[in-house]
């Protein structure tokens, strides 16, 4: 292009940001470092000033350069190897093997600490990244299916720290601070043994660049060249995620910086692969500098405890929407083709819905008395039904609009990890619940519910504002979408981070809850179940006809931007629906089209049934656990979904692996 | 029935991105009967034209009018029922098979919300008959060669019933024997069904065989406007393709050919 701006490529925005990171950093070390000039060099005693800025600030200000840095590369090196924009270093599970191996040693073996935190940590990290390796290995490594075990592995364990956070709550602040991403330091011991691994790492890349360039062409051009793809696919990955691993295990999670730092790069014009990773290194290197010279500035005495991972996303989110609003509309999407699979048997789909129709009975029938015995209530029905009939009627509700949801979602993105929450809806929701409970206090269910509603519908006016001028093309709409939910995780974190005792609320609702549904909350749900599912069918000619690309979409008649409107509704209305009911867990709107998939149906008829009784049914089967396993405490429902819908795809995904 | 009527008719059309003119001002009358082959060098600006016909982008000045009707007017569905485009590259789907690919061919009439009627059904059978691929219409198109998977779309554009069909190098991909099938396909539809068709065409005697007419195009500008027989001349074929070009009687007489000196 003979574009003047794109041969600057991102140099304006990053020379933008050193400003203002200088600016800051001068800001932060401007007064010690007087202070410290001053002072003669031999001047004895004890100076706890100096001790603080030469130990504490300066360290800390030198690890968020190395953190930033090398979590964008890492997730550059992600994005790039897995064809996938929304992939990160987060994506293989590496942040959430790290946190759960964290939360079980708390609760379980203490003394597993005292090893060192970082070890733990990186132990677990390598745990579900061999697991997700091992799930994908019998399918050459190809990028659609690893993303997607990442997911579902890192789904999974994140779901199981969560309930150990709730179960165990008082063990957990150290572990959930951790989880927000804290970079305070008390030596420069920290830093130098990071910037010795990381710099292991980054030699260990550096004779792969030129063989994974050639990954550009697709697989079977660099196999052509020559190059052996899994092999190289593989070694890459498990670099990045150790890069990944290190960072996390020291410092906690601040993956959003490895996913805006090289989006940002490459919005901005960064190209080839190294000028990726170096545009990537750089840009996250200052964001992350950026954010936590601003903590320590402004956040005073919170400042050591404030997560600086958290808030990182008030910096990136934004600079993420800013740039997608000049993205041009013609980046045609990097989205992978889908896997080809064996022949699918017969239509699944009567199964399904008869696994669903099983599933209610025995939820309905089989529960546990006062004593904690297991009983049928063939006496007591009535007195039973009025407490059972309405959870498991919104469960399956609930499960059906976030599957269908999901859905309508991946066709219309053809990104097979678009999931209700990527739209920014279910973020906007809990961004609003969040601040109401903050500024208004408690507001009970019902109040939650219209605060969630409210807050999800104006994120959605939100994202159709800023999509409207690209036609609502899908790869702005999710980018806008990760800004969002980015955004409300920073907050939450930040409360749960802070001991705000109201977090523990917060997490209450976001854990998805259904004890306590009225009879008429769950029909109302239900009818809206029956809305979406009959608006999916009625629109289900473009849910077929968008998959072949937007051009044979056009040349057929399709008026586009009109047709991705109305899908991008329908799928926001649908989620937003299922939210007063289980708060913003759209955990299944990503797995109930994917077992759907496994299952092997493909028309769009039978996928919108049978994932609609799919989420249906893990929904119900989970609200039953939910409520009997660990009697007379109560689950979150939303959570054990999580844990019940991993595994079954896992099995499902392994299943299908080893038939190809 | 006032088919062979309906045209193309682009008034001072242009297009140019980024500062760089890729079309310069063409007036032209185009698409009302037979088979026309665009041709030209790569870059000349063949499938800019194509694009801009097929309103997958809108031109950067003057007017495209189909029926007499500027084709940004025409409402999406009548306009596909009237045009249809075939893309350069086929884009890789989900799974689907042959027939349910063609039966896409019926949207433009059935819309998003209508029934897909037995009407339907007969055309797409129709359809795949013609392309001959009625014995392929349950295999997935993943599991095709490449010319069978090129008539598959050429059955969606069958299906769809349009009066004129635009083709972005529809051959580009296909040994001989496939590119005299594509290409006879055409000429049928245009003296049996009386359906016009526009092609992108690189094979200069592929071109000459099976269009009744030639537009040719370098760096954006019309340089030939012509019979095929006219443009087999060494003069226009320089114009056109910037290098010497020869041509020669075909050995059994009855026509000519072209070749590169």
């Amino acid at each position: 292009m003979t574009d003047g701006k794109e041969k600057l490529g991102p140099a304006p925005l990053a020379l933008v940001l050193a400003l203002i990171a200088g600016a800051l950093v001068l800001a932060v070390v401007h007064e010690p470092l007087m202070a410290l000039l001053r002072t003669p060099r031999d001047a004895g005693g004890y100076d706890a000033g100096r001790m603080v800025f030469l130990y504490a600030t300066l360290p800390r200000l030198a690890m968020a350069v190395l953190c930033g840095a090398g979590l964008a590369v890492a997730g550059a090196i992600m994005q790039f190897v897995l064809r996938n924009p929304l992939a990160s270093p987060t994506t293989l599970g590496v942040e959430a093997g790290a946190r759960v191996a964290l939360a079980i040693a708390t609760v379980a073996a203490p003394g597993l600490l005292g090893l060192g935190r970082d070890l733990v940590a990186i132990s677990g990290s390598a745990i579900t990244t061999g697991l997700v390796f091992l799930l994908v290995r019998r399918r050459g490594f190809e990028p659609v299916a690893t993303v997607i075990a990442g997911l579902i592995v890192g789904l999974f364990c994140g779901a199981l720290a969560a309930l150990l956070g709730l179960v165990e709550a008082r063990q957990m602040t150290a572990v959930f601070l951790w989880g927000s991403g804290s970079l305070s330091q008390q030596s420069w011991v920290p830093f130098s043994g990071l910037a010795l691994r990381l710099g292991v790492a980054l030699l260990a890349l550096l004779p792969l660049l030129r063989a994974l360039a050639v990954l550009q062409l697709g697989d079977d051009g660099a196999r052509g060249l020559g190059l052996s793809v899994t092999r190289l696919r593989v070694v890459a990955i498990a670099i990045a995620s150790t890069m990944t691993a290190f960072v996390v295990s020291m410092v906690g999670v601040i993956g959003f910086v490895g996913l805006v730092a090289p989006a940002l790069a490459r919005l901005a014009g960064a190209r080839r692969l190294g000028e990726q990773l170096a545009w990537s290194a750089l840009l996250g290197a200052l964001i992350l500098l950026i954010t936590d010279a601003a903590v320590q500035l402004f956040a005073g005495q919170l400042s050591e405890f404030l997560p600086t991972g958290a808030v990182t996303a008030v910096l990136g989110s934004p600079l993420l929407l800013f740039l997608v609003r000049r993205m041009k509309p013609s980046v045609p999407p990097s989205v992978a083709a889908p896997p080809g699979w064996n022949d699918p048997p017969a239509a699944r789909a009567p199964v399904v819905l008869a696994g669903l129709g099983l599933l209610v009975v025995v939820a309905l029938l089989v529960g546990r008395g006062p004593t904690g015995d297991w009983s049928l209530p063939f006496g007591s029905w009535s007195a039973v039904a009025v407490w059972r009939l309405p959870r498991i009627l919104a469960s399956a509700a609930a499960g059906a609009l976030l599957a269908l949801s999901g859905v309508v979602l991946q066709r219309l993105t053809r990104n097979e990890l678009a999931s209700p929450e990527v739209l920014g809806v279910s973020a906007g929701a809990l961004l609003a619940v969040a601040l109401s409970l903050l500024i208004f206090g408690q507001l009970g269910a019902a109040g939650d519910a219209v605060t969630a509603v409210c807050g999800g519908m104006v994120v959605l006016l939100l994202i159709l504002a800023l999509g409207r001028r690209s036609g609502f093309a899908p790869d702005h709409m999710l980018l806008a979408g990760i800004a969002v939910s980015a955004l409300a995780d920073a907050l939450v974190g930040v409360l749960t981070a802070v001991g705000d005792p109201r977090a523990m609320r917060l997490l209450g609702w976001m854990s998805g809850s259904v004890a306590g549904v009225s009879l008429q909350a769950a029909v109302l749900t239900m009818l809206a179940a029956l809305v979406a599912l009959i608006a999916a069918l009625v629109l289900r000619r473009w849910l077929e006809i968008l998959p072949l690309g937007s051009e044979a979409a056009r040349a057929l008649g399709v008026n586009l931007p009109w047709a991705r409107l109305s899908l991008l509704l329908l799928a926001a209305l649908t989620s937003t629906a299922a939210m007063p009911i289980l708060g913003p867990v759209t955990f299944i709107g990503l797995v109930a089209p994917h077992i759907v998939m496994t299952l092997g149906l493909r028309q769009s008829r039978s996928v919108l049934y049978a994932a609609a009784g799919t989420g249906a049914a893990i929904m119900v089967g989970a609200d039953w656990l939910a409520r009997t396993v660990s009697f007379p405490l109560q689950l979150p429902t939303g959570l054990v979904a999580a844990l019940l819908g991993a595994p079954a795809l896992m099995l499902l995904l392994n299943r299908r692996g080893r038939r190809s | 029935m006032n088919r062979a009527a309906a045209g193309m008719t682009l008034d001072g059309l242009q297009f140019a991105v980024a500062g760089t003119t890729l079309l310069h001002p063409l007036t032209l009358e185009i698409g009302s009967q037979g088979v026309t082959g665009i041709i030209g060098q790569n870059g000349s600006g063949k499938s800019t034209l194509l694009r801009l016909i097929a309103r997958q982008q809108p031109p950067s000045g003057g007017t495209i009018r189909y029926d007499g009707r500027d084709v940004g007017d025409w409402p999406d569905r009548a306009f596909a029922r009237a045009v249809g485009y075939l893309p350069q590259q086929l884009p890789i789907t989900a799974r689907l098979t042959v027939r349910e690919l063609v039966a896409f061919g019926r949207y433009p009439w059935h819309g998003a919300f209508r029934r897909f009627g037995e009407g339907d059904a007969v055309k797409v059978e129709e359809a795949l008959r013609l392309t001959g691929m009625a014995g392929l219409a349950d295999r997935f198109l993943e599991t095709l060669s490449g010319g069978e998977r090129q008539r598959a779309w050429l059955a969606m554009l069958v299906a769809q019933e349009a009066r004129l069909l635009l083709l972005d190098e529809p051959i580009a991909a296909l040994d001989v024997g496939h590119q005299i099938e594509v290409l006879g396909l055409l000429r049928q539809l245009s003296e049996t069904h009386r359906v016009a068709s526009v092609v992108v065409i690189h094979e200069i005697n592929m071109a000459a065989r099976f269009c009744d007419r030639i537009i040719a195009l370098r760096a954006g500008r019309l340089v030939a406007d012509a019979t095929p027989d006219e443009v087999l001349a060494p003069d226009h074929l320089n114009a056109i393709y910037g290098i010497p070009m020869g041509v020669a009687p075909l050995p059994e007489g009855g026509g000519r050919f072209a070749f590169p000196i």
